[in-house]
């Protein structure tokens, strides 16, 4: 009872916040600054204005690029956030950690303050694992491939997106090549997701290096939806070995997934049985379609 | 010059926020709409000269259509749509449906703010 009522409270405090005035008016100074090269600075009065802050801080960061973390540093220093966050964190639980280490990961933090989160980089709660993943990579992007080796848990295709949002943000390099290569299987996730994400055609023989030599099916499954996704053939001997190592789950998903993708029933053929690629042309015919719809019902 | 209008329409209000603050102007009167209705009274009675549209879920859901917003002004308005989908089918369905410019997120404010005020200027009435 107790739990359900903080929880309600808890929502209901992250529903006023949500439309608070104030966070828009921080917003709007944020982007302001930026736009006349000056630095947003303003000083918090209470622990909710240092909350709305920081949510603002992350709004602007996680939908824009080209704004650099230092740019907030004065900021950070006079409204003593680190400091902040780090009691938020360590307070929390679950989701609500979660959120606190993702709102750590778009100000600039002290050294001892970064080395706290490494604690929790290892986290019995996945999402807490993930937010923690995604706070290091934004504020230690230098360090990227050495933190996401050092993980002892497979990156899920959820963290492998949050990493690519990172990407597309400018945060970290794009260099997909070095990726492909590791022996890290959690680095050659990341290297694909690359490829996939960007549409990096030239990556086609590193892909087929990999359906080669690596023993993880997992992986080799991956690469092969990764070389689906740039459209690229997919006849070659060691691709239709590795499709005949799949279950009939894995292999009707894939050949829905490459009718998805435009690969037509001639190439499907070469690939699968009739009986597996019997539902499929009907799937083929309804996606072919537009799906902007041009005439509106109003 | 007279005054320019410009309509922001979004289902959620944080990213209203950052894209009106990126194209505001001291030139420019923003609106800020929440739903498909909402936008299309406003067309009807602002006739803006630019309108932002933060998602692509009107155009797949056929809520809305450019052609049909454009009989609605004076004059045809520029749209923006900026989300964040990146797939090819979707982006080239809006372009091909009639809209200006197609942004995913992350954006440069700088960019945005750049080409909102570069569009009001070139477009005198």
């Amino acid at each position: 009872m107790l739990f359900c009522l903080v929880s309600l409270v808890r929502e209901r405090r992250r529903q006023r916040m949500a439309t608070d005035p104030r966070l828009e008016s921080y917003v709007a100074s944020i982007i302001r600054a930026e736009l006349d090269g000056e630095k947003f600075f303003v000083v918090a009065g209470s622990a909710a204005e240092r909350e709305l802050l920081l949510e603002a801080i992350y709004l602007v960061v996680s939908h824009t690029y080209g704004i650099p973390l230092s740019s907030f540093r004065e900021l950070v220093r006079a409204n003593r956030l680190g400091e902040f966050l780090m009691r938020r964190i360590a307070w929390s639980r679950g989701a609500d950690r979660a959120r606190w280490l993702l709102l750590s990961s778009v100000i600039p933090l002290r050294e001892e303050h970064i080395a706290r989160l490494k604690g929790y980089l290892h986290s019995g709660d996945s999402i807490v694992r993930s937010s923690a993943l995604l706070a290091l990579l934004s504020l230690q992007p230098s360090r990227a491939l050495q933190t996401i080796v050092s993980l002892n848990y497979h990156l899920s295709p959820f963290d492998v997106v949050r990493i690519i949002t990172l990407l597309r943000r400018g945060v970290m390099p794009i260099a997909y090549e070095p990726l492909l290569k590791s022996a890290n299987r959690n680095v050659q996730m990341v290297g694909l997701a690359i490829v996939r994400s960007f549409g990096i055609d030239i990556a086609e023989k590193h892909l087929h290096a990999i359906i080669s030599t690596t023993d993880d099916a997992a992986l080799a499954r991956e690469v092969i939806y990764t070389l689906s996704s740039l459209g690229r053939p997919l006849g070659r001997e060691k691709v239709k070995t590795r499709l005949c190592g799949m279950t009939q789950a894995e292999r009707r998903d894939l050949c829905r997934y490459l009718s998805v993708e435009g690969y037509s029933m001639a190439a499907l053929r070469t690939l699968f049985t009739e009986q597996e690629i019997g539902l499929n042309e009907s799937l083929i015919k309804s996606y072919k379609r537009d799906l902007i719809c041009p005439q509106a019902n109003f | 010059m007279e005054h320019k209008k410009i309509i922001i329409f979004s289902t959620t209000p944080h990213a209203v926020s950052l894209v009106k603050a990126a194209v505001c102007h001291s030139a420019a009167d923003v609106e800020c709409c929440s739903t498909c209705g909402a936008m299309i009274e406003r067309c009807r009675c602002m006739s803006p000269d630019l309108i932002i549209i933060l998602s692509v879920a009107p155009f797949v859901g056929g809520e809305l259509s450019i052609e049909r917003v454009r009989q609605l002004c004076v004059a045809p308005p520029a749209i923006y749509v900026i989300a964040w989908h990146q797939s090819e089918s979707v982006v080239m369905g809006v372009l091909e449906s009639g809209a200006d410019q197609y942004m995913t997120f992350p954006i440069s404010t700088l960019r945005l703010h750049n080409k909102a005020i570069s569009h009001l200027r070139t477009n005198l009435r």
